[in-house]
């Protein structure tokens, strides 16, 4: 018999499960796997000595301080410092992959000039033929407390057409006490039991992670919040309330603590006045206002007074909450604050605005402040809705690119301070925004010089002391030269101060306000209206694809979550029209129980290349009145 | 056909079939490896039992250092060589080649090395010998004894050494330090028995 087709199957059969029994299937699919890293297209880490290089985070208030790993003087890897005496040994997900930031999308790389590219130097010659023409120029400062900060107050006190102003939202979820007090503060965790946060991201990016988590287990976290946030969703009691009542909720609370004398007397001017005022909101008024029980609040009112506590909420009315507490408030006072906000300044009183602003703003907030002819120079290292708008564009440094001053985190019970180092080169066409604006005032000064005065004038003080991080070692100022002292900051070290006298200063509980002001703020709670709600979203970091899903990392159009109970017919996935008084968009749905139902919200800053609908469609940063209707 | 050609159909059948397995078997386990891998000499040869023994008593450390700054300096430089070697100290070819084609013209020698990991990969000398006190030969074998240096194996698909691998095409009977392997399996193994930390972000660039 001749072979046949049989044959051959039966031997390629033979075959088949005997190569199953080798190691061939798995060697060359683990082979295969490597080869794929190894493509000629592929980004590799470069070669070289591994070195140990120490600096300290500028992308958010909290200030920590990193480790950073370098091959061939390249940073590859952040880690916290484990012997930071401020942060603790913890990094948040941003700040882990902040080494990848440069290189981002969403980097501004190009000077602007009315919509079209151009050097630095025309950029300059712009923004400079803008200012000497205007009558007012006000610089907003998007992150005070640096020394870029002081060189702005400098201009300012020096001519009267410079005008300083803080950034909305920059200051913190302490800046309301700061507006009663004169006083920044930072929290006492080492002290505090109860941490009553009014919408606070309290675990999710407000403070330095490690300090906080070190004493997560020792306080009680109640969370006042409309939808579960991620702070909400791990908090030990989650207050769910009707957007927009927070300030009822805590005059309420106010109300419960002075009814039952649970707190003294406190140390304030218009203490009467605001008990006059409080009689004005009873409890059951707030609790309708916020759609909670009165019980519910006076449980809180309970727990929040009976041991040393804090309330967090940029509002004046969350922050009479701690004025009221006196000394038992878990608040360390800081010294002189900076409060000079945007809201302060005139609406269409400024000819330029100076952006020094990373985060994203509403366009609408800083239009209101320009007068009719007036423009718009932003200095920024990221691509906003801000740069879309801008007259002259004007790309600025990123972190790790170039030395700048660190102030000290929002919550940190002493001042600091620290460098940001910088570790590789800055682009070509980019300047610090603090020099920008000293060039076009005509100041003269630098931020090299200004951080220089800074460090000669801590050292000179002799107070606090400075931590290394190269050796874990510290000293006081006074046991090092001066040029010593300057040239370990340089390294990434840090220098912390002496704690502060923690006696309550005194304070104006109304803020400035007439009670028919505070009054009305804080009744005013939208009801049965859609509201428009900007979360923080997340960066665009692209390396730390294992804590979100891929997909979000795309590029993509806006989407707005909403509440199924009023969803109002919109599908999972529908396009969508979204109207405010700013604008329409288009954003797509995605529908999301833990949001508060009639909230649709909207990250501030999607992936990609930073910029959304969010910010066009909101003229605040809290919650803006909007329409939802399927496209 | 009739039932005894039914009959031989079968057996022929089977037959096929368990030679197919057996050439698969042959061909997965004898024949693959040699096709897998393609052999490289190194530049010149060198004798780890002649320096690091009672001869010349170098001990490891000597070539292999971990600097000050807690680097670890890796193969060694020429320098290091020509300290010694400037002119041949014996008549050993290999020596006369190293001194004419590398001392000499100062050219560094092209070592082919074994033990190179990816790219992605960040490793410590200084980490795992000071802190956790491994033996060299823990992940390199008994390699500082060797008379001969061995023929350079490279994968021809990852282009990574076999060492990487190691020399058990099924990697089963693996043991260190006779027969060590430095896969990231290998890595993970070695943490997890010391309870040391395998993140991905700890070893990973």
């Amino acid at each position: 018999m001749g072979t046949v087709r049989r044959d051959f199957l039966k031997y390629a059969g033979g075959l088949s499960a005997g190569i199953v029994f080798t190691p061939v299937p798995w060697k060359v699919l683990d082979d295969l796997s490597i080869w794929t890293q190894n493509w000629s297209w592929i980004p590799r880490p470069l070669r070289g000595e591994i070195t140990a290089k120490f600096t300290n985070c500028t992308l958010c208030p909290a200030g920590c301080g990193v480790r950073v790993k370098c091959i061939a003087g390249q940073p590859y890897q952040l880690a916290g410092i484990a012997e930071h005496p401020v942060g603790r040994p913890a990094l948040c997900p941003a700040g882990l992959a902040a080494h990848q930031l440069p290189y981002a999308a969403a980097r501004v790389t190009q000077p602007i000039v009315d919509g079209k590219a151009a050097t630095l130097d025309e950029a300059l010659a712009a923004a400079d033929a803008k200012v000497r023409t205007a009558d007012s120029v006000l610089i907003l400062d998007g992150r005070p407390g640096r020394c870029a900060s002081g060189m702005y107050r400098r201009i300012a006190a020096a001519s009267p057409k410079w005008k300083v102003a803080v950034a909305p939202g920059c200051r913190g979820s302490l800046a309301g006490y700061a507006t009663l007090t004169g006083s920044s503060a930072g929290v006492d965790y080492e002290r505090v039991r109860t941490v009553l946060s009014f919408g606070a991201p309290v675990l999710h990016g407000w403070s330095t992670p490690g300090r906080l988590l070190a004493r997560r287990s020792e306080f009680r976290l109640i969370q006042v919040e409309p939808s579960q946030s991620r702070t909400a969703a791990f908090a030990d009691e989650w207050l769910p309330v009707r957007p927009g009542s927070e300030d009822a909720v805590a005059l309420a609370i106010a109300s419960i603590l002075v009814s039952e004398r649970l707190v003294p007397a406190p140390k304030a001017a218009d203490w009467e006045t605001y008990q006059s005022l409080l009689a004005r909101m009873p409890v059951e008024r707030a609790a309708g206002l916020a759609g909670v029980t009165a019980e519910r609040l006076a449980g809180v009112a309970k727990r929040f007074s009976a041991e040393p506590a804090v309330a967090l909420g940029e509002s004046t009315a969350v922050a009479g909450l701690n004025v009221l507490l006196g000394d038992r408030a878990a608040i360390v006072p800081r010294g002189q604050a900076e409060i000079a906000e945007l809201t302060a300044i005139p609406d269409g009183s400024v000819n330029v605005l100076i952006a020094d602003v990373s985060s994203a703003l509403p366009p609408a907030m800083l239009r209101r402040k320009l007068a009719p002819q007036g423009i718009l120079i932003s200095l920024t290292a990221w691509a906003s809705d801000l740069t879309d708008i801008a007259s002259v564009v004007i790309p600025v440094p990123a972190w790790l690119e170039a030395q700048e001053d660190v102030p000290g985190p929002v919550d940190a019970p002493s001042a600091s301070f620290s460098l940001a180092v910088a570790l590789i080169p800055s682009r070509p066409g980019t300047m610090a925004p603090a020099d920008v604006v000293a060039r076009l005032s005509g100041s003269g000064e630098t931020l090299d010089e200004a951080i220089a005065a800074r460090v000669a004038a801590i050292h000179q003080s002799g107070r606090g002391s400075l931590f290394r991080y190269s050796d874990g070692s510290s000293a006081r100022p006074a046991e090092l030269k001066e040029e010593a002292f300057a040239a370990a900051l340089a390294e990434g070290a840090c220098w912390v101060d002496e704690p502060q006298s923690s006696t309550a200063p005194a304070a104006h509980l109304l803020g400035g306000l007439t009670p028919e002001e505070f009054l009305a703020r804080a009744a005013s709670v939208p009801n049965g209206e859609t509201l428009l709600e900007v979360s923080a979203g997340m960066a665009p970091v692209p390396m730390l694809a294992k804590l979100y899903q891929e997909s979000d990392l795309y590029a993509r159009g806006d989407v707005a979550r909403i509440n199924p109970a009023t969803a109002r017919g919109c599908a999972d996935g529908a396009a969508v029209v979204l109207q405010t008084r700013c604008g329409t968009g288009k954003p797509v749905v995605r529908l999301d129980s833990t949001v508060a139902p009639g909230l649709v919200q909207i990250d501030a800053l999607p992936p990609g290349d930073g910029k959304g609908t969010a910010m066009r469609l909101c003229d605040d940063l809290t919650f803006s009145k909007a329409e939802l209707r399927r496209a | 056909m009739g039932d005894e050609g039914q009959s031989e159909m079968k057996h022929r059948g089977a037959i096929l079939f368990v030679l197919g397995f057996a050439t698969a078997i042959a061909a997965g386990w004898a024949g693959f490896p040699r096709i897998l891998y393609r052999t490289q000499t190194q530049p010149l040869q060198f004798s780890h039992r002649v320096h690091a023994g009672e001869k010349v008593g170098l001990g490891c450390d000597d070539c292999h250092s971990v600097t000050e700054a807690g680097y670890f300096t890796g193969i060694p430089k020429l320098e290091k060589c020509s300290g010694c070697h400037a002119e041949p100290v014996t008549k050993s070819a290999d020596e006369k080649l190293l001194v004419d084609a590398y001392v000499k013209p100062e050219r560094e020698i092209p070592w082919l090395i074994y033990a190179r990991q990816p790219q992605n990969v960040r490793f410590s000398h200084a980490i795992h010998l000071k802190r956790a006190k491994l033996e060299c030969e823990r992940c390199h074998g008994q390699h500082g004894k060797t008379e001969k240096l061995r023929v350079y194996q490279e994968n021809r698909i990852s282009g990574y050494s076999r060492d990487i691998w190691g020399y058990s095409i099924s990697r089963i009977s693996l043991r260190p330090p006779e027969h060590p392997s430095m896969k990231m399996d290998d890595c993970t193994h070695c943490h997890e028995q010391r309870g040391v930390v395998t993140a991905c972000r700890a070893c990973h660039k």
